[in-house]
């Protein structure tokens, strides 16, 4: 692992954005973060970057639900209907913890539901437990 | 050789005879002839062969004659071959007229033939037509042309020849008068006008009348005839006897007719008929019988009338009734008899009718007479009877029947012998006899039983004398004496029956002889008068008992009835010794003595009856009448009594006010109903009213109804009961104005229906609150954690990585920060579990406590461990219905809850167990905690209640009531216990998983 991973940060409301931007950095697991604040410009940057190729490729997608625009649903199932990004890592964080939410997330591909905390140790053993699963162990395969 | 072969061979042997004859002669003829005509003599064996015996013979002839005379008479000199012309010519002439006559004699041998076959066919018709004419019933001759007889049958001959052969007769000749005759005239027609004619006429000369046919032919006439004397006779003689028959029949005496079985119609009556019936004879051919018969006597003529015909009988006789023109009745005796016919079916019936109605007249005087000395006899109160020599009974009255104990039919015709014992009859019997034989009257007493009682007759006997005076049996008059034999002994026995009857009948008689003012009471009268058996009676103590209001009327009956005559019949009071009252009835007659103005009162004998029960149970009705009457006069509801009027087809018309009470106003606002009708009262009431009352007069049955009357503009709840079923037809209506309460209820149900409207609108918007909630939960959930998430985190930077720069104070309240912003998200989440909780449609199914259990000690581990807490499960744990969500939070409430409550610096130690109780599961949590003093055991459950202050014990005081709400919405109960060792003893009881539970 030569260069630190680059992750996607799906999020609308910057309060939530930095705090989690600050947990990835304090946790040293991405120095690579982008944030996307509505749905629309997240299938649009997403798209980009799958065209872009290989060096585009984030090692992981955080994706809130409520989002401007378009939901973190529609950006979801975008993601599982297009060619090159449909086997990028989805992990849903957001602060519902409604059924509905999750199953239907669930039924769209998302590869893992996270509520946020709000203690923010909790958000900080989130981050690890992400990094150490989603981005360490389950790089996807090298195309 | 044969016979036929000869037959047949005979001709022509003959054939050749007549040639060899032929040569024969041509031989001796031959000087004479020389040379000329060598043939001529074979000619005629030619013909003779031919004619005699046919073609072939005569071609033999011919043949034999041409070689045999040929050679010898013309070839002999030359020989054949040179033979001269004139040779050939002879021969050629020969065989032509050989020919010639060979054909001639062939038809002249065949219809010679065929004549002869005619002949015989002829002599066979005529055999046959005389066979024929032989058979026929009829005689028969035949005449030619010259009017000669051919032919007579012998039935012709029988009748006509007298003997005498006719054969060749000219007719006229043979018959003298025939030719001037009408048969002569018919004959004569017959031929001149060839047609067949017929006549029947009576012939002198033979004395006979014959029927003749004559039928002419071109032979001359043929004649069948027949003598018909006879039958002339046998019409005549009949018209003699029908002409005799009709005489009789239309001067009988007697009313005759002839009588159709069909319709029973008259085909013919005689003028006596007429008379007798006093109808024309038109009238009568065109009525049926049994429209002139009496409808009593109908069936005795038209029962045997129908089956005579049926042809069952032939004949019957009956005695009847017609019915005169002028409407008497007209007795008849009728004698029918039934005429069939020729097919013996029933044609029609004579009916000879006798005016009978003298007879009947005078029977019926007889039968007058008689009844009038049967009732005379039958009024007799003493048997009456009348016997022949014999013995016979020919007459009794109603009395003797009685006696007897048969009826009269039963006893007429009979002797004493049938009905007595034999000794007893025969004394009886001898006693009639002596009194025939002697013709002297004698009178007998006899005992005579009679419903097993003697009875004692006393019998004049007189002898019955006919009009010449000769004795021809006996008239008895009884005289029944029983009673007068009987003594007095009998008759007290008789008077104390009366007694004991009319004590039964609670009668107390009583025989006071005012004379001597003395009195004969029956026990009855004893007891009713409460006076004892033995004691004195008389006026005095009579009247004492006498209430004392009642004695002055007493007294007053008494003298009006001894004055005036005439029954008493009153009613008073008596005073018993115990001082009791009873009410009497008194019933007495008066007997007097002397006449007019002497007449003086010697006797008064009566009956008393005690009526008390019977006044008392009337008072007892007055009384009941008088509390219904208070009552119905007191209650507010309206009465009514109605009579019911209706129409003759007993339809409901109208009904009158009989009897109201004062609420009845006050209910209908009618005033002065009584004597009135309802229909005067309300104009345009309502049908159904009468038609339910008139209903309930007729079937009395009670009705509860409640009905509305327009016209009154209200509404009445009834209850309507019958007095009686019949006439008067009455009704008892109890009724109350129920308009305000009708009017009540219909509002009430306008509300109704109005707060339906409303409770959908309310669900509506309740419905849509919901949504509005569940958004708002998603909102707090979401939206509201946001910005404590914001307070934590940046609360928790800043101390983390700003504290050099802000100072220990700084750093405090930044910690602080974070820990009410943490507080605050705890205490949103435990809100919405709440309020979830309480919406959510929960679907149970079988969970297993043992994994729930664990699961949440999983989940709080690290807070279980940091408080060093020993939590002890008594596995294994039911099963229970429930969800698996609801369940965790149940028990992480309560698990966290036990951990939480410790003293400071005490290990939390709990106990997780459960039991089955009443059915359910009962999950106990029992900790070592700090308590619940009771009065708030049922407070903590309710939501933000808490017990401690948040520096003592965090929480955000919603857990418990998560408990309970939980445990409710799954169906169970959830509540608290102080726990054995100071602690509190939490227990959830949940619905225990059976069977079906299972999922």
């Amino acid at each position: 692992m030569s260069e630190t991973p680059d992750v996607v940060l799906v999020e609308d409301n910057p309060d939530d954005a930095d705090l989690i931007v600050h947990a990835f950095r304090k946790t040293h697991v991405a120095n690579r973060v982008e944030v996307i604040s509505d749905g629309e410009s997240a299938i649009r940057r997403l798209g980009e970057r799958a065209l872009a190729g290989d060096g585009q490729i984030p090692a992981l997608v955080l994706l809130d639900l409520k989002l401007p625009r378009r939901s973190g649903f529609e950006v979801l199932e975008w993601m599982r209907g297009d060619d090159r990004a449909k086997l990028w890592p989805v992990v849903v964080l957001t602060s519902s913890n409604q059924n509905g939410d999750i199953r239907r997330a669930y039924e769209l591909g998302a590869n893992s539901y996270l509520v946020k905390p709000v203690a923010s140790e909790a958000l900080l053993d989130l981050i690890r437990t992400l990094n150490r699963y989603w981005i360490v162990l389950n790089r996807p395969a090298e195309p | 050789m044969s016979g036929p072969a000869v037959s047949l061979l005979r001709p022509y042997a003959l054939a050749t005879l007549y040639v060899a004859a032929a040569f024969a002669v041509r031989l001796l003829a031959a000087p004479a002839l020389g040379e000329r005509s060598p043939l001529i003599v074979f000619t005629l064996a030619v013909l003779l062969a031919a004619a005699r015996h046919g073609v072939g013979p005569g071609l033999l002839a011919t043949l034999l004659s041409t070689f045999v005379g040929g050679w010898a008479f013309i070839g002999a000199p030359y020989g054949f071959t040179g033979l001269p012309l004139d040779a050939w010519a002879n021969v050629s002439v020969f065989l032509a007229s050989s020919a010639g006559i060979l054909v001639i004699a062939d038809r002249l041998r065949r219809s010679r033939e065929d004549a002869s076959r005619a002949i015989e066919a002829l002599r066979e018709e005529r055999a046959r037509l005389g066979g024929i004419l032989e058979s026929t019933t009829d005689s028969v001759f035949l005449l030619d042309r010259d009017w000669r007889f051919v032919f007579l049958n012998q039935r012709a001959k029988a009748q006509i020849a007298d003997g005498r052969d006719l054969l060749g007769q000219n007719v006229w000749e043979a018959f003298p008068g025939v030719a001037e005759s009408k048969f002569g005239q018919a004959f004569r027609a017959a031929v001149e006008q060839g047609r067949s004619t017929q006549v029947t006429a009576y012939y002198d000369f033979l004395q006979a009348w014959f029927e003749a046919h004559a039928f002419p032919s071109p032979e001359g006439l043929t004649v069948f005839f027949r003598d018909v004397t006879e039958a002339r006779r046998a019409v005549t003689a009949l018209a003699e006897s029908e002409a005799r028959v009709r005489a009789v029949f239309e001067n009988a005496s007697v009313g005759m007719a002839r009588v159709s079985f069909e319709g029973a119609r008259f085909l013919e009556v005689n003028d006596t008929l007429c008379e007798v019936l006093g109808r024309g004879r038109e009238e009568l051919l065109a009525t049926p019988w049994t429209a002139i018969t009496h409808p009593d006597d109908l069936d005795l003529d038209l029962v045997p009338f129908r089956r005579m015909a049926q042809g069952e009988i032939d004949r019957y006789a009956v005695e009847k009734r017609f019915i005169h023109a002028d409407g008497r009745h007209v007795w008849a005796r009728l004698s029918l008899s039934l005429v069939r016919d020729a097919a013996g079916r029933p044609d029609f019936e004579i009916c000879i009718v006798e005016d009978i109605s003298a007879r009947k007249a005078a029977e019926e005087e007889l039968r007058g007479a008689r009844d009038l000395l049967q009732s005379t006899m039958d009024g007799a109160l003493d048997p009456v009877f009348v016997k022949d020599r014999q013995g016979h009974f020919v007459f009794v009255n109603t009395r003797l029947s009685q006696l007897f104990g048969q009826p009269r039919e039963a006893i007429i015709g009979r002797t004493d012998a049938d009905f007595w014992p034999p000794e007893f009859a025969k004394r009886v019997m001898e006693a009639d006899r002596g009194v025939m034989e002697a013709g002297v009257p004698r009178a007998v007493e006899e005992a005579v039983p009679e419903n097993g009682e003697l009875r004692v007759l006393q019998s004049q006997i007189v002898p019955w004398r006919d009009a010449e005076g000769r004795v021809i049996g006996v008239i008895g008059f009884g005289r029944d004496i029983t009673e007068l034999k009987q003594n007095a002994a009998a008759l007290a026995a008789s008077e104390q029956r009366l007694t004991v009857a009319a004590e039964a009948a609670g009668f107390g008689t009583y025989d006071w002889d005012v004379l001597e003012d003395r009195h004969v009471w029956s026990p009855e009268t004893h007891r009713i008068f409460g006076l004892p058996r033995d004691g004195p009676v008389n006026m005095t103590t009579v009247r004492d008992r006498i209430h004392p209001d009642d004695r002055d009327r007493a007294d007053l009956e008494v003298a009006r009835a001894f004055a005036e005559g005439g029954d008493i019949a009153t009613e008073y009071r008596l005073m018993q010794p115990d001082g009791s009252v009873r009410h009497i009835v008194n019933r007495a007659r008066v007997t007097y003595s002397g006449k007019g103005d002497a007449r003086r009162p010697i006797r008064l004998i009566g009956a008393v009856r005690d009526a008390t029960e019977q006044r008392e149970a009337e008072a007892a009705i007055r009384e009941s009448e008088q509390r219904y009457r208070t009552l119905i006069e007191a209650i507010d509801a309206g009465f009514s009594l109605v009579e019911l009027r209706f129409d003759d087809a007993m339809r409901p018309l109208d009904y009158v006010f009989v009897e109201v009470n004062p609420a009845f106003e006050r209910q209908t606002g009618l005033v002065g109903a009584i004597g009135r009708t309802a229909r005067e009262l309300i104009p345009g009431l309502e049908k159904h009213w009468f038609e339910t009352y008139g209903q309930i007069a007729l079937t009395g049955k009670s009705i509860r109804f409640e009905n509305h009357s327009e016209a009154m503009g209200r509404w009445f709840d009834v209850h309507a009961v019958p007095v009686g079923n019949q006439a008067p037809y009455r009704v008892g209506i109890l009724f109350n104005d129920v308009t305000e309460r009708r009017r009540a209820e219909e509002e009430v149900r306008r509300l109704n229906r109005n707060l339906e409207a409303l409770v959908e609108e309310r669900t509506r918007r309740l419905e849509e609150t919901i949504a509005e909630l569940d958004a708002f939960a998603y909102t707090i959930s979401h939206d509201l954690r946001a910005p404590l998430r914001g307070i934590e985190g940046f609360a928790r930077i800043l101390n983390e990585d700003y504290a050099p720069e802000m100072g220990p104070e700084a750093q405090r309240y930044a910690r602080r920060i974070a820990a009410a912003a943490e507080r605050m998200d705890l205490l949103i989440q435990d809100l919405l579990a709440y309020s979830r909780l309480s919406r959510a449609d929960l679907e149970r199914k079988r969970v297993d406590l043992d994994a729930v259990v664990e699961g949440v000690l999983q989940d709080h581990r690290a807070v279980l461990d940091a408080a060093g807490a020993e939590v002890l499960v008594e596995r294994p744990l039911p099963a229970v219905l429930g969800t698996r969500a609801v369940l965790g939070q149940i028990v992480g409430n309560l698990i966290t809850n036990a951990a939480k409550f410790v003293a400071a610096g005490t290990a939390p130690r709990l106990r997780i167990y459960a039991e089955p109780r009443d059915g359910m599961q009962r999950l106990w949590v029992e900790d070592n905690g700090i308590g619940i003093e009771e009065e708030y055991r049922e407070r903590i459950f309710n939501v933000f209640e808490r017990l401690h202050g948040q520096e003592h014990y965090s929480g955000t005081g919603i857990g418990l009531a998560i408990v309970r709400k939980g445990a409710e919405r799954l169906g169970g109960r959830a509540g608290v216990e102080p726990g054995p060792d100071g602690g509190s003893r939490f227990w959830v009881d949940l619905p225990a998983a059976s069977a079906e539970g299972a999922a």
